[in-house]
């Protein structure tokens, strides 16, 4: 000890030269200014600069200078800036350098280069836009080291302007020297752009007849006067954004907002709404402190909110009790707002039906006119298309339930580390990639639906992206075993060593124990809609004990037939119908014609259907569950978006609170162990409630109880049996609060760890990184990192 | 004569030759009473057509038509498409061991009065009797020859982007009537199958229109799997426009309910046409003119690509149309 510190002394005047190998989230961050100045304050000589293995650092100075250094790096990080790992190593002093300086990046091979998330707008830039005397008055592309585009304008790595859609902006004299300038909050801010040099904004009629373009000031503040004055009039605009256009129009104008839903035919989808203020949202929505810090976060996603009983949303989202609502986080819808004209713009991702947001101007011009009536576009190049992120607070959590703009192409740490890359294809629909490299995975944004040639086109667009980005070159592909996925389809086709086929509810299990970390033997309790199972049946009630290797299916939802294929999903009608037909035979089709008159025709022959065993496929999925009740209560006879019977079932459960439940029956398979849970009885009572005229908003209240009670009885009776420690859950429906508080709490009550979602959707946008952890499990070179 | 088919009907004896002579010559055979190993074409021009197909529908009697329909129809259409002028065809029946002699006769007049209605003359035959349960009532194969004018070259390989596809109606209606003959379902208005001989309407048509450059059936797999064969061998992409298909009401409705696809529906009097967009108006007016061609229409177009078929939907944005990989499952979780 004494030998120890005596020879620190010595040191600490003795000059030495160290090199630095930092990574992170260190480009793009204001990082390098950030090193500049405190080497310089420290008296430190040498240089720092972006290389794509990360921010390189070489520093000379005494051992007592070097020392102070390192603690202030780690100690005073920008707020946006990360650090994963610092390598050191000595070199030899030189003599050389006068003072600190950095240093222009220069290519070298890819590595662990960390992209950055695309960032709010920041305060000092907010003011800028705003501040008739600055020269970033009304312009709205202002960025800085601390705000604006990053993963959506990056096109490779190293992060510099010539690899962003910055590229063809040459720079103007004033935007140079702050660019140049170390301490300057725009020093190697790679996208930044002024009305002297940077891209042009444009509104343009939905003819393609240019109706303004502006760069300088004055030329801008006319033209957002003119959008402002349109959107007054009612009218729909097509606005770039950062991660792919919206179709805009004020909330508050029931005419525009009626309008904008006819043209997409989206009678009844909840629309996400952005408010001027935070106050706003407060005034309508009831606001927990933990909601309004992830509203005004940097990555502002859209949160889903509880209306106010005074608020009327029945325009953006009817029949259902929350909103999802964000803040301006471009300075483009700042600008929108810039006079206190508007109060609540609709901001709904712009696409033609079926297809991926649009992201190009001249795509949005030849695309899109037929859902708008102008267009408010500029000249910057979106790179990766990016929707806004959704996100909801359940239990005090941040639950994810779209992880895309702001969070990609964040990393996430596993518990288990697999030496080979693999690529995880996920699901079909809210399609969301993964790659897995050591013990990190990163989610690849928003994809959306598979099921078109420009959904798969997309897909296959991201992923070279991301391979060419990230230097992935996977020895693995990981994909869903359902044997009509376009997805699978693909994976199939790519070109990668092995290829692991994956069960969809076991993938959904192992998503969210490796977003908390878990290994072991774990009960997933997984209620999803449909995915294919193990036995050509279509699973989705499910009880999964295991781990990421393998899983035993050790208790399941009765199947209930499915009549028609999708058809039946898309319509929850059809789903009731096979419920009466189950519960009461020939009489339940006579009910289902009295409670559907002008639909005898079809019950006829879907009961004829039903009888003879045609077109009929058998699911245990809980959301097909969901569907019949919320159709046999006149609740959503006929789904207009996807999960609509759920979403407004629960909303109907939420109104009511009762303490009793309907009756559920457990039996077991004669062949196996395998416990089926038989609904049979509970849709006995339901129907008969029903026709005892109870009202709807009780029945759904004890239909969500007795789901729950089921739940909570079955994980406490096998937790007990094979004595578990930790459940998840996971899977589409566990989106219904509801469900999920009753039975997170009655199982924490148990003294039983239960986990849910948070980073990772429990929904299909889930799948990839369950699908990644298990194919690095089955490869069986896993070791284990704790 | 018995009522049923005894196995000593197939062995060629006594029976056997009453069975001939009392149902086949007697419907087939019109002015000539020899029984034929194998006919001789002894005075034909032009190139060979041949073509061969086995019949195995169930139920072998449903709404539009019936087994032997089908059995001529199918084998005179295959000719046909690739431009011929179908002249001859031979017959092979399997029939059970207690088939009911009515019924058979009932078939075997279907076929003489389709063959008739086609132009062509049934020239030999061949007739098997199996064991009670060893077949589903009767099975029966068909071969035909016809004849291609000299000057007519119909291929694939003369498909270029920018052609049209045209069909002669509303499609998947064979499909559909099997399926629900088969099902046993009662549709209050249902759908009948299209099964008919086009030799005629399509000679008519090369007449007008010689530039047509190929055609096909679209038998079983229905469009979407004919187009997709089509694409794969051309290595060019064909996209089909959603809003143009000709689907009748009735069968909108039924695969509504059924949860099919009609494009993937079995077609048995319908032809796909591809000819160079400049003749599309001429083709269609000639096609609907036609009885055989009444709701023509031009269902989709070559494009440049690598062999896929795309459906353009009404809603904007473009399907994958593939192989069907068995029997559709739902997808949405
Ligand atoms: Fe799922
Ligand atoms: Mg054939
Ligand atoms: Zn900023
Ligand atoms: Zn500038």
């Amino acid at each position: 000890m004494a030998k120890g510190s005596s020879a620190q002394v010595d040191k600490v005047d003795t000059v030495a030269r160290e090199r630095l190998l930092v990574k992170g989230v260190v480009q793009g961050v204001g990082f390098r200014p950030f090193i500049y100045r405190i080497a310089r304050e420290e008296a430190l000589t040498g240089f720092v600069r972006n290389t794509s293995k990360g921010v390189e650092i070489e520093l000379e100075g005494t051992r007592g200078q070097l020392k102070r250094f390192s603690e202030r790096m780690h100690g005073e990080l920008p707020a946006l800036a990360e650090i994963d790992s610092v390598d050191a190593s000595e070199l030899p002093i030189t003599g050389q350098d006068s003072q600190f300086q950095i240093v222009t990046s220069h290519t070298q091979v890819k590595g662990d280069v960390r992209i950055p998330t695309d960032i709010k707008v920041c305060e000092d830039c907010q003011r800028e836009i705003l501040d008739q005397a600055d020269r970033h008055y009304y312009y709205p592309l202002t960025n800085c080291t601390n705000c604006g585009p990053r993963f959506t304008v990056i096109k490779d790595v190293p992060y510099d302007r010539q690899m962003t859609t910055m590229e063809p902006f040459k720079m103007c004299s004033a935007c140079e020297v702050e660019y140049m300038e170390p301490l300057d909050r725009r020093f190697h801010a790679q996208p930044t752009a002024c009305p002297d040099c940077g891209p042009k904004t444009k509104l343009i009629t939905q003819a393609g007849e240019t109706l303004a373009v502006a760069s300088a000031s004055t030329e801008l503040r006319a033209l957002f006067a003119q959008a402002r004055k349109l959107l007054l009039e009612g009218k729909i605009i097509a606005v770039k954004g950062l991660g792919g256009f919206h179709f805009v129009c004020n909330a508050n104008d029931s005419e525009a907002v009626r309008k904008l839903r006819a043209r997409k035919k989206r009678p009844y989808k909840p629309l996400a709404v952005m408010a001027r203020n935070e106050q706003l949202i407060k005034d309508r929505c009831r606001v927990s402190a933990i909601e309004e810090q992830i509203l005004i976060s940097t990555q502002a996603p859209i949160v889903i909110l509880d209306k106010k009983d005074t608020a009327d949303f029945s325009l953006v989202a009817p029949g259902i009790n929350t909103v999802g609502v964000m803040l301006p986080y471009a300075p483009i819808h700042l600008l929108l707002f810039a006079t206190d004209e508007l109060d609540w713009l609709v901001m709904t991702s712009a696409n033609p039906s079926n297809m991926p947001i649009t992201i190009d101007n001249e795509e949005a011009l030849t695309e899109l006119n037929s859902y708008v009536d102008y267009f408010l576009l500029h000249d910057r190049e979106i790179e990766q298309r990016c929707d806004d992120s959704l996100v909801r607070i359940i239990l005090k959590k941040p639950v994810m339930i779209r992880r895309s703009r702001g969070y990609t192409p964040e990393r996430i740490k596993l518990p288990i580390n697999s030496d080979k890359t693999i690529l995880a294809v996920g699901g079909e629909m809210k399609n969301i990639f993964a790659y897995m490299k050591k013990d990190q995975v990163i989610l690849s944004q928003y994809i959306g639906e598979i099921d078109s040639w420009e959904g798969r086109q997309n897909f296959i667009r991201n992923v070279g992206h991301f391979e060419r980005l990230f230097d992935l070159e996977p020895d693995i592909v990981a994909y869903d075993k359902h044997p009509s996925y376009q997805v699978t389809e693909v994976a199939k086709l790519l070109p990668y060593d092995s290829k692991v086929e994956i069960q969809h509810h076991h993938a959904h299990m192992a998503s969210c124990m490796a977003e908390h970390g878990l290994t072991g033997t774990t009960l997933g309790v997984i209620l999803d809609g449909t995915g294919y199972g193990d036995d050509q049946t279509l699973w989705g009630s499910e009880l999964l004990l295991g781990d990421y290797k393998q899983f035993t299916r050790i208790a399941h939802g009765k199947l209930l037939p499915v009549v028609g294929g999708e058809k039946a999903i898309e319509e929850p009608w059809r789903m009731a119908v096979s419920l009466l037909h189950l519960s009461k035979g020939e009489q339940g089709l006579r009910l289902a014609s009295e409670i559907w008159p002008d639909r005898h025709k079809e019950i006829d022959l879907l009961g004829q259907m039903l009888e003879k065993q045609i077109q009929i496929v058998y699911s245990s999925g809980m959301g097909r569950l969901f569907d019949g009740i919320s159709a046999l209560l006149g609740i959503c006879d006929i789904s207009t978006y996807e999960g609509e019977a759920a979403i407004r079932l629960a909303s109907y459960a939420e109104r009511f609170k009762v303490n009793s439940t309907y009756t559920v029956k457990l039996t077991e398979e004669t062949t196996e162990a395998t416990k089926i849970i038989d609904w049979l009885a509970m849709i006995d009572e339901i129907i008969t409630d029903k026709l005892n005229k109870v009202s709807p908003e009780l029945i759904a209240y004890k239909f969500h109880m007795t789901i729950a009670k089921i739940m909570v009885d079955l994980i406490i009776d096998i937790t007990k049996n094979y004595s578990l420690k930790q459940v998840v859950l996971s899977g589409g429906t566990w989106h219904n609060e509801l469900l999920l508080t009753e039975v997170v709490n009655a199982v924490n009550e148990a003294g039983l760890k239960i986990y849910f979602h948070e980073q990772v959707p429990t929904n299909d946008s889930g799948i990839a990184l369950g699908q990644a952890m298990i194919a690095a499990a089955k490869i069986d070179k896993i070791r284990s990192t704790s | 004569m018995t009522e049923k088919i005894l196995l000593a009907h197939g062995d060629g004896g006594k029976l056997t030759h009453d069975l001939i002579d009392n149902v086949f010559v007697k419907h087939f055979y019109v002015d000539n009473n020899a029984l034929p190993d194998a006919f001789v074409a002894d005075k034909e021009p032009g190139k060979i057509a041949f073509t061969t197909d086995t019949f195995v529908v169930n139920p072998l009697f449903f709404k539009g038509g019936d087994i032997g329909k089908i059995a001529i129809a199918g084998t005179v259409n295959d000719l046909a498409v690739v431009g011929a002028v179908p002249k001859y065809i031979s017959c092979g029946f399997i029939i059970e061991e207690g088939f009911l002699i009515a019924d058979l006769e009932k078939i075997v007049e279907s076929m003489a009065k389709t063959a008739k209605e086609a132009g062509v003359a049934i020239v030999t035959g061949d007739t098997k009797v199996v064991e009670k349960n060893k077949g589903d009532g009767v099975f029966i194969n068909t071969s035909g020859i016809g004849f291609v004018p000299e000057n007519r070259t119909l291929s694939y390989k003369e498909i270029a982007p920018g052609d049209a596809v045209l069909i002669n109606g509303n499609i998947g209606e064979h499909g559909m009537a099997i399926m629900s003959e088969r099902s046993g379902l009662n549709f209050s208005s249902p759908v009948k199958s299209d099964c008919q001989a086009l030799n005629n309407f399509i000679e008519k048509l090369m007449e007008h229109v010689p530039e047509v450059k190929f055609m096909r059936d679209p038998t079983r797999g229905g469009v979407a799997t004919t187009l997709k064969e089509i694409a794969t061998d051309t290595g060019l992409n064909i996209t089909i426009e959603e809003e143009s298909l000709p689907v009748s009401d009735e069968l909108m409705g039924a695969v509504d309910l059924l949860g099919l696809d009609p494009l993937y529906l079995a077609n048995e009097g319908k032809v796909l046409i591809f000819v160079p967009q400049d003749k599309v108006e001429t083709a269609l007016e000639i096609m609907s003119s036609l009885p055989e061609g009444i709701g023509s229409k031009q269902i989709a177009t070559v494009g440049e690509g690598n062999g896929q078929v795309f459906l353009q939907t009404a809603f904007g944005g473009k399907k994958i149309i593939d192989l069907l990989a068995g029997a559709p499952l739902p997808r949405i979780c």
